[in-house]
């Protein structure tokens, strides 16, 4: 067995209990993203449903594992783990979906104007772009004379991509920090400013303020870590230095999940006025395979999930099609000009 | 002040919300003054078009309910009662006629019918 892999087990087992608990973290009245009775999860079907999806997420771990352990790429493990639980994931969709109910679309909302803000507000979002450039101000002078490599890329195993310590390096790596600062900026702006709040009179309204703040915070939480990251990458820490700053960021994240969990997500905090039910008021038809978004009538980009905690894009939406897009190309023309 | 739409119900969803947000209008739910969600936060909690929304707060404003300004939002403004438009009360009598052919022929009761329209009665005579 080859040492290297056994960070990658480890998350994956990480990963196969967090989908094992899945189902659980979801509103009353969806079931794999289906709206269903809310008695449905404990029959007998619905426990049958459960039961054949964690035994295929844990057919499919176990698969992987075997594929880490032959020492395969981690990417090919990692796409083995993602099929196999898609997979589980819509054949337990499709049994849900035959016990699908049709409840009121009603929407209630309540008129009183509430201006949602950022936690920091925007000298909060804008200072990690202020850091960067201080740092590139820095790592450019003269008290910092540029030697060796920088990393650039990071995997399971640690650093796995390097570029030349030159001038050029350090700008199109902090410029790699500030575009995923601005991806973090653009999605709490997108929180704020486009996306459905299931908001009622108090209290059900300031518990769904609290969770949303508390999204936020993560938001910015990730957005700070970025600019740590760039200042590590840039100053050439120590590994053990980046390993430990990503291990407490990692414990952070884990918290703050929880919290979230704790809080609840949707329809968790709702109390209804009248003859309203619970949850996201967005019809099942607009949810393909319980799990992404297409609404094109719905001007929201960000739409609670209704898998887990958080958000998710609305796919119908073009401008979700124009984050996405650039979340996956930036990195990689970035990496081809970090490598000259 | 609570705004209900049901899309499923039949009523396009910019009359449901004319509608709704002159009952509070007219019952002073909403004040002169009182300040309304923007067009883009209030199409966003719905989950409809921006349009659709556009559209039925430009209906209350060419009724003289709001006031739409570009700096300044959506307000509810200072209305004086209009004079009645002729034929109104035939109209009025029509439109309750049908909406309780309506209700029944989806099942409602006449002894819930009456009642409810007595509770709105006697709220109306109390106001």
């Amino acid at each position: 067995m080859d040492i290297r892999s056994v960070p990658l087990i480890v998350l994956l087992l990480v990963i196969a209990v967090c989908c094992t608990a899945l189902p659980g973290i979801t509103r009353p009245g969806l079931f794999f993203g289906v709206t269903v009775a809310p008695e449905f999860p404990d029959s007998a079907e619905g426990r049958s449903i459960l039961r054949q999806y964690r035994l295929g997420v844990w057919c499919w771990t176990t698969a992987s594992i075997a594929a880490a352990l032959f020492a395969l790429r981690p990417l090919f493990v990692l796409l083995i783990f993602v099929v196999g639980f898609g997979f589980s994931s819509i054949r337990a969709y499709r049994r849900a979906r035959r016990h699908q109910i049709d409840v009121s679309m009603a929407v209630e909302i309540d008129m009183a104007t509430r201006p949602e803000r950022i936690p920091g507000g925007v000298f909060a979002l804008l200072l990690p772009f202020a850091l960067l450039l201080c740092i590139g101000l820095w790592a450019l002078s003269p008290w910092h004379p540029l030697t060796g490599y920088l990393v650039t890329h990071w995997s399971v195993g640690g650093p796995d991509r390097w570029a030349r310590a030159t001038p050029r390096a350090v700008i199109v790596r902090l410029a790699f920090s500030a575009f995923w600062c601005l991806i973090f900026v653009a999605t709490a702006l997108g929180i704020v400013n486009a996306s459905r709040r299931i908001s009622l009179a108090d209290p059900a309204a300031s518990g769904e303020r609290r969770f949303r703040r508390r999204v936020l915070q993560f938001i910015l939480l990730c957005e700070y870590f970025v600019v740590v990251l760039g200042l590590f990458s840039v100053a050439q820490v120590p590994g053990f230095v980046l390993l430990a700053a990503s291990v407490s960021f990692a414990g952070v994240l884990v918290i703050f999940v929880l919290s979230l969990i704790r809080m609840g997500q949707g329809s968790n905090r709702l109390l209804t006025s009248g003859a309203v039910p619970l949850g996201d008021r967005s019809r099942d038809a607009y949810w393909k395979w319980g799990v992404f978004y297409f609404n094109p009538d719905d001007p929201a980009i960000f739409v609670e999930s209704r898998a887990g905690v958080g958000y998710t894009l609305n796919f119908g939406n073009v401008w979700s099609w124009v984050l996405l897009g650039a979340i996956i190309a930036f990195p990689r023309v970035m990496h081809h000009l970090a490598r000259g | 002040m609570i705004l209900r739409i049901d899309p499923s119900s039949g009523a396009a969803v910019y009359r449901q919300i004319v509608d709704g947000l002159r009952v509070a209008l007219v019952n002073g739910e909403l004040a002169p003054g009182d300040s309304l969600p923007p067009v883009r936060r209030l199409a966003l909690d719905l989950g409809i078009n921006f349009n659709t929304v556009a559209q039925a707060y430009r209906a209350l404003a060419r009724e003289g309910w709001l006031e739409i300004g570009a700096r300044t939002g959506v307000r509810v403004r200072e209305r004086s009662t209009p004079k009645q438009v002729a034929g109104a009360e035939s109209g009025f009598r029509r439109h309750v006629e049908e909406l309780i052919a309506q209700l029944q022929a989806q099942g409602v009761q006449r002894s819930r019918l009456a009642r409810e329209l007595r509770r709105v009665l006697s709220a109306l005579e109390g106001g």
